[in-house]
């Protein structure tokens, strides 16, 4: 027995999912670059190349921000969920905008020196006493090398390979690769801007992230609390409470999460799923790994 | 049924939204494009104006003639001439992040001919040399050259070919490794003052013996800072030298 893996299951609602994004960044950087500086008052314009960083970086920044908004979003109202299903590729999209950002300004304020480019990325700026001037450009290549490894193992074959203990760890990286981001852009620009509304969008993304995590947080700890069970035993919900085809989340004693299954007016338990070769969770052997440690006492029973 | 009243479940895979759905994410997906496109448009009309320089490629490459200053950093005193009535006091760079300190070495204190691109910011000239300067032969008028005292001005240092329009913007924070890059390649380091002195609120800097700027300034470049040197006014560029243990960052 074998897992195959394809690059992309496409269906439907990815492909309107990526082409709203594609067309949504397109929108974003086109206004960006084109549209917008001719109503910009200026002795002369702003240098293309810097206004191609400016326009990468802030793109990324904010889809960054919304794709931290989206998880606590859908959690506070189902009706977010089809913004999560979709949001790996909102984030190999974010790398792949922030790697833009990186390249124009490596190729703008790092060339034409007898310094290699790279060498005086890491050189040139070395002040560590200091907050005003510190090297802000380490916070953003450290958050640019989190996206790269976040984006490469955004794959369904990483999250087996990996086991999803390991790879839901690995990509709990994108808070700290936001917190760096969030450095890179308040030691950075923020600090030398007048350009109150930048502010004002920089620390309202970073306080609406950090609200909603706080909002949903405080909301999930209590519902968490109320089906935390006995040891070996998990109390999920009297059988009947079940609807067909729908699952019933539980939280497991170590913290983790699980959902129990009415299909077919069967419930699959974890432990015996791969057995009886149900689609759903023949795509995640890991899972049954993961809750071998528990004492399953649910078999496949007839409602 | 939930709070809002939807109660559908959604499969990723599946063919159909469930009802109440799609009103639904066309409004957010509306609101989030709006607030993008919002977010751009006013992010570009609300940054900062980054002056008028620029390179003067516009009207070719300029040759001028004059006496060669190596240090601190080279400049070229234009003798009066027709394009130059009262003489002008041009900084002079090489291509790129580099100077011509090496160049001007062996010329300094000569007459000598100089050609490349301009870079203009109001009244602040730079000359992108081009190829070799040589010398020219004729007449050496002395450098004028006014002391107007001890001073201490706030503003920023960064390094006079960005300054003077190789970038839009060459100064502030983003700017600073730029910066750093130019002023060690040998390009002019200038001070960016908030308050003008004799009429000019741009001076070329030295150290206090009126060597290249001292290496501990690095790493205050493109910052907000106060500092005391004495200003001359040499030509009609004035010279800061600075004092490096006066610099408070502001």
């Amino acid at each position: 027995m074998s897992n195959s893996y394809r690059p992309v299951l496409w269906n439907k609602n990815k492909y309107a999912y990526d082409a709203v994004l594609i067309v949504a960044v397109i929108a974003y950087i086109y206004l960006f670059l084109r549209i917008a500086p001719s109503f910009h008052d200026v002795t002369r314009p702003v240098e293309t190349p810097i206004l191609r960083m400016r326009a990468f970086g802030s793109c990324a920044f904010l889809m960054l921000t919304l794709i931290l908004c989206i998880g606590p979003l859908a959690r506070l109202d189902r009706r977010f969920l089809p913004l999560l299903y979709n949001r790996r590729h909102f984030g190999v999209l974010t790398c792949i905008v922030a790697f833009v950002h990186a390249t124009y300004v490596i190729n703008w304020y790092y060339v034409f020196s007898p310094t290699n480019k790279y060498v005086a990325l890491l050189n040139s700026n070395v002040s560590f006493g200091q907050v005003l001037g510190f090297p802000f450009e380490l916070f953003g290549v450290f958050s640019l090398l989190v996206l790269i490894v976040l984006a490469t193992t955004s794959h369904d074959f990483w999250l087996s390979f990996l086991t999803p203990k390991i790879w839901k760890t690995l990509h709990m990286g994108i808070y700290v690769a936001y917190a760096s981001l969030v450095a890179h852009v308040a030691f950075g620009y923020f600090q030398n801007t007048t350009n109150s509304f930048f502010g004002f969008v920089f620390l309202g993304g970073a306080l609406l992230v950090t609200g909603l995590h706080f909002v949903t947080a405080r909301r999930e700890s209590k519902q968490d609390g109320s089906s935390a069970g006995s040891a070996g035993m998990v109390p999920v919900c009297p059988v009947d409470e079940l609807q067909n085809k729908r699952g019933r989340v539980v939280v497991l004693p170590d913290g983790e999460r699980a959902a129990v299954f009415l299909y077919d007016g069967k419930i699959p338990a974890p432990g015996m799923a791969t057995n009886t070769g149900r689609k759903t969770v023949a795509h995640h052997p890991p899972l049954r790994k993961r809750f071998q440690p528990i004492d399953w006492r649910w078999k496949t029973v007839s409602c | 049924m939930s709070a809002n009243g939807y109660d559908g479940f959604f499969v990723g895979w599946g063919k159909k939204l469930p009802a109440g759905l799609p009103p639904f994410l066309i409004v957010s997906v509306l609101f989030m494009a709006g607030l993008f496109a919002g977010t751009a448009f006013s992010f570009v009309i609300t940054q900062n104006n980054p002056g008028d320089g620029a390179f003067r490629f516009d009207i070719g490459r300029q040759t001028v003639i004059g006496v060669l200053e190596a240090r601190p950093y080279p400049v070229i005193h234009v003798s009066p001439n027709d394009k130059y009535p009262d003489g002008h006091s041009i900084m002079l760079t090489g291509q790129g992040k580099r100077g011509v300190m090496q160049q001007a070495k062996s010329l300094d204190g000569q007459q000598v001919q100089a050609r490349g691109v301009l870079l203009k910011r109001g009244a602040l000239d730079m000359l992108q040399v081009a190829g070799r300067m040589k010398p020219a032969g004729g007449e050496i008028q002395p450098v004028d050259v006014t002391d107007l005292g001890t001073w201490r001005l706030s503003g920023e240092i960064c390094d006079g070919k960005c300054y003077a329009g190789a970038m839009r913007p060459g100064t502030g924070l983003a700017h600073k490794a730029c910066a750093n890059l130019c002023i060690i390649g040998g390009t002019p380091a200038v001070f960016v003052s908030k308050g003008e002195v004799d009429g000019s609120s741009f001076f070329m800097l030295s150290d206090e013996q009126g060597n290249p700027l001292d290496d501990r300034l690095f790493g205050i470049t493109a910052v907000l800072l106060s500092a005391e040197g004495q200003i001359e006014k040499r030509g009609d560029l004035h010279l800061f030298k600075i004092n490096p243990d006066s610099v408070q960052v502001q």
